[in-house]
Parts: C-alpha cells; sequence; structure tokens
C-alpha cells in the first residue's frame, strides 16, 4: 500500500505523528548529545542544549586545569607590541651615548692637553699635534721620571735674537714664513725631546 | 558582624597589595590574584555566555594574558580587582561571540551592553557579581524556555537541565523513549526558531 504524502512537521503540536525524517534527525540527535558521531545539524543542535545546560548550571573549572592556565599566562610575556619601541630606545640611547661620548673627548682634548704635546706645538697645530701626541702615549710606555725634564711652554722672542737672513730675493719675499719655519722648527724639536723623555730615552 | 566587616577589610587590604605588587612588575602577584578570582569569572561570566568549556577556557586563558599585559592600567577601587577583570573577560567573550557561527544563547549585542553597564554601573564586589551573573543566566534560560510549547519546555528541562535518564523523562512525559527522541527534536527546533526570532527582533530593535 502506498504511504500518503508526507506532511511538513508541526512544530507547536508535540504529539503530531513524527515524519520519516523526524525520526532520522531525533536519532542523529540523540547520538550526538552521547557523545557519538553525528551530522553538523545534529552536532550544532546538541551544542546549542549544552550551552542551554551550562548557562542553567555551569560548572566548574577544574583546579588543576585552572592553575595551568594561571601559570602559562604569568610564564608568558607578550612583547610584540612593544618591540618597535625596544628598537627605537635602543637606538636613541646608543646615539646619545655616542653623542656623549664625542663632546666629552672634545672638551677633554681642549681643558686637559698632554704637556708633553703641548709644550712643544705651535698654537695653530696644537689640537693636531695633541691628538697625535696622545694616540702616541696610548701605545707607549711613560716613564713618569722624566716628565720634569719636559720642554714647557715659552715665548717664541728668544728664536729671533739673529736677524734673519736676506741673501736672496726669495728669501726677503718669504721672510714673513722664514719666521714660521723657525718656530715650527724649534716646536718640532721640543716635541721630539719630549717623545724622547716620556719613552725614557733622553 | 564586626568580625565579619574586619575579616572582609583585611581580604581588600591584602588584594590591594597584591595589584600594587602586581604592577611593579610582580609576575607572583598577578598570578595569586588570578588564582582567586579566576574560577568565580570563569563560571560565572565566561562559560555560561560562551556555552562550551573549550571556548570558556579559550576566552578564559585569552582574558589571563591580556590581564597580565594591561595590569599597569588598572586604578585601584573600593570593590576591589574583580570588576576590572570582569570587564576585560566581558570583552574577550563579545570577541568570541562575534566570531562564532552557531546559534547560542548569548548574542554579541547582549554581552555588549553588559560591556557598556560595566562602565557605568557601580561595581561590586566578586561574591554579589557572580550571583547576579549566575541568576541573570537562570533567567535567560527560563525565558527562552518560556517561549515554547511547555510539553517541549518540560522535556528540555527533565532531560537537558536536571540531566535525567531518557526513559526516565520517556515515562513522565508518557511517551515511549523513541517518541521522546522526537519530542526533543521539535524541542529543539522550536528553542532555535524562538532564540532566531528574539534575535531578530533585537537587531530591528536597534536599526529602529
Amino acid at each position: 500500500m502506498a504511504r500518503p504524502p508526507e506532511k511538513p512537521p508541526v512544530l507547536d503540536d508535540p504529539d503530531a505523528p513524527p515524519t520519516d525524517e523526524e525520526v532520522a534527525l531525533a536519532a542523529e540527535l540523540r547520538a550526538a548529545l552521547d557523545g557519538q558521531a553525528a551530522s553538523t545539524n545534529a552536532g550544532a543542535d546538541a551544542s546549542l542544549l549544552r550551552a542551554l545546560a551550562l548557562a542553567h548550571e555551569p560548572r566548574p573549572i577544574d583546579d588543576a586545569e585552572h592553575r595551568a592556565l594561571v601559570d602559562r599566562a604569568v610564564a608568558t610575556k607578550r612583547t610584540p607590541a612593544r618591540r618597535s619601541n625596544v628598537v627605537r630606545v635602543t637606538f636613541g640611547l646608543a646615539g646619545a651615548v655616542a653623542i656623549a661620548a664625542s663632546v666629552a673627548l672634545l672638551i677633554r682634548s681642549s681643558s686637559q692637553p698632554d704637556a708633553a704635546s703641548s709644550a712643544a706645538m705651535a698654537p695653530a697645530a696644537a689640537p693636531a699635534v695633541a691628538v697625535a701626541a696622545r694616540a702616541e702615549s696610548a701605545t707607549t710606555p711613560v716613564s713618569d721620571p722624566s716628565a720634569s725634564a719636559l720642554a714647557v711652554p715659552r715665548s717664541t722672542q728668544s728664536l729671533f735674537d739673529a736677524p734673519f737672513t736676506t741673501a736672496t730675493a726669495t728669501a726677503r719675499a718669504s721672510s714673513g714664513s722664514a719666521r714660521i719655519d723657525r718656530i715650527a722648527a724649534a716646536r718640532r724639536a721640543d716635541l721630539r725631546e719630549n717623545r724622547f723623555a716620556r719613552w725614557g730615552v733622553k | 558582624m564586626l568580625a565579619l566587616v574586619d575579616e572582609r577589610d583585611d581580604a581588600r587590604l591584602r588584594e590591594r597589595e597584591l595589584v600594587a605588587r602586581a604592577q611593579s612588575g610582580d609576575r607572583a602577584a598577578i598570578g595569586e590574584l588570578l588564582v582567586m578570582h579566576g574560577p568565580g569569572l570563569y563560571r560565572s561570566v565566561l562559560l555560561p555566555r560562551l556555552g562550551s568549556e573549550a571556548a570558556a577556557k579559550d576566552a578564559l586563558s585569552e582574558t589571563y594574558a591580556k590581564v597580565v599585559e594591561r595590569i599597569h592600567q588598572f586604578t585601584w577601587q573600593n570593590v576591589g580587582f574583580y570588576p576590572w577583570l570582569r570587564t576585560v573577560a566581558l570583552r574577550v567573550a563579545l570577541d568570541a561571540l562575534r566570531a562564532r557561527k552557531r546559534l547560542l544563547l548569548w548574542e554579541a549585542d547582549d554581552v555588549a551592553r553588559e560591556v557598556d553597564a560595566a562602565s557605568t554601573v557601580t561595581p561590586t564586589d566578586q561574591a554579589l557579581s557572580d550571583r547576579r551573573d549566575r541568576e541573570a543566566a537562570r533567567q535567560k534560560v527560563d525565558h527562552a524556555l518560556a517561549q515554547l510549547n511547555p510539553r517541549y519546555a518540560r522535556a528540555l528541562r527533565m532531560r537537558i537541565l536536571e540531566e535525567r535518564p531518557r526513559e526516565e523523562v520517556a515515562a513522565a512525559l508518557e511517551v515511549t523513549p523513541a517518541t521522546f527522541d522526537v519530542l526533543l527534536h521539535r524541542a529543539t527546533a522550536a528553542l532555535k526558531k524562538a532564540l532566531a526570532a528574539a534575535e531578530e527582533a533585537d537587531d530591528h530593535g536597534e536599526t529602529a
């Protein structure tokens, strides 16, 4: 006997005769509630019913599981958002230190000239000679006993008791240069003597 | 009575010290605060709203991570640390509900309203807040069941909420167990329909 066409289920009538589809869906829901594999729809329905139960009577979290969550959160350090700041701060600090070091070097070189080189150099050549002498003294041993024998700053007047030579036109034209040359030669000699004195070979 | 007040004050004082230590970078102090408040937060706030233990644990973990990251932003209030922690958790739950695909008892809009309320309503301590959250959850369930045919509501209440055996519920409803399965399936379909209608009404209410 042919079965009459099934009507769609009447949801508002709980006791209406079920269709075959409803019976199949009901079996799937029951399996899903029992934790067995079920269709996606039945799984979603079972999840909704479990959510209903959990809202009505929420279960406490297991102590050990909770402690593990806390330990993980406390042990984890989230820094991605701050990484760029760290880079900026690092570069900023490095730059500031570099500037401070260069300023300190400049101030020191101008306020504490090396006695050996300052004594020997001409005023115009002082910074360059001072740096050269300091660089040299950094790689060579220093002998204190000879320090007292170092040349000291003094006037250049004593260099010019004798008149400059005027034998040639060139010399006359360059009399100014000759004076500078004499001063430079004297200072070079002083510098050389001072180095020997510091090395202890004087 | 006075002893109870003193005890509560002592607890509040200790909590304030923990917060101060936590804000100065003491991870152990943060851990103590989370151990103290986390289980209640999970049970009263996250689990009812997210509807599954897995989702609630993920949200709790995310909440803790945010707390560790942002503890320095917390300003002490007389009701303690919990209201701030609850607000962080509600925001995490809101994100989770917005990302979810399936129908749940709580909608994202419901939690969004709770987040707003958390910033305007006078904060309360954890005991009172937990009680209110639990009552609100039960009322939500009761309201959902009240939308259904009483026979469906009874089937859901006995089998799902009270977790009574299938055969026992079938007998109570005077049907066979196989017929009860169909009844439960229909009750579930009716519940989904009621929740979807409520969600739709909520959306219309917002746009109106």
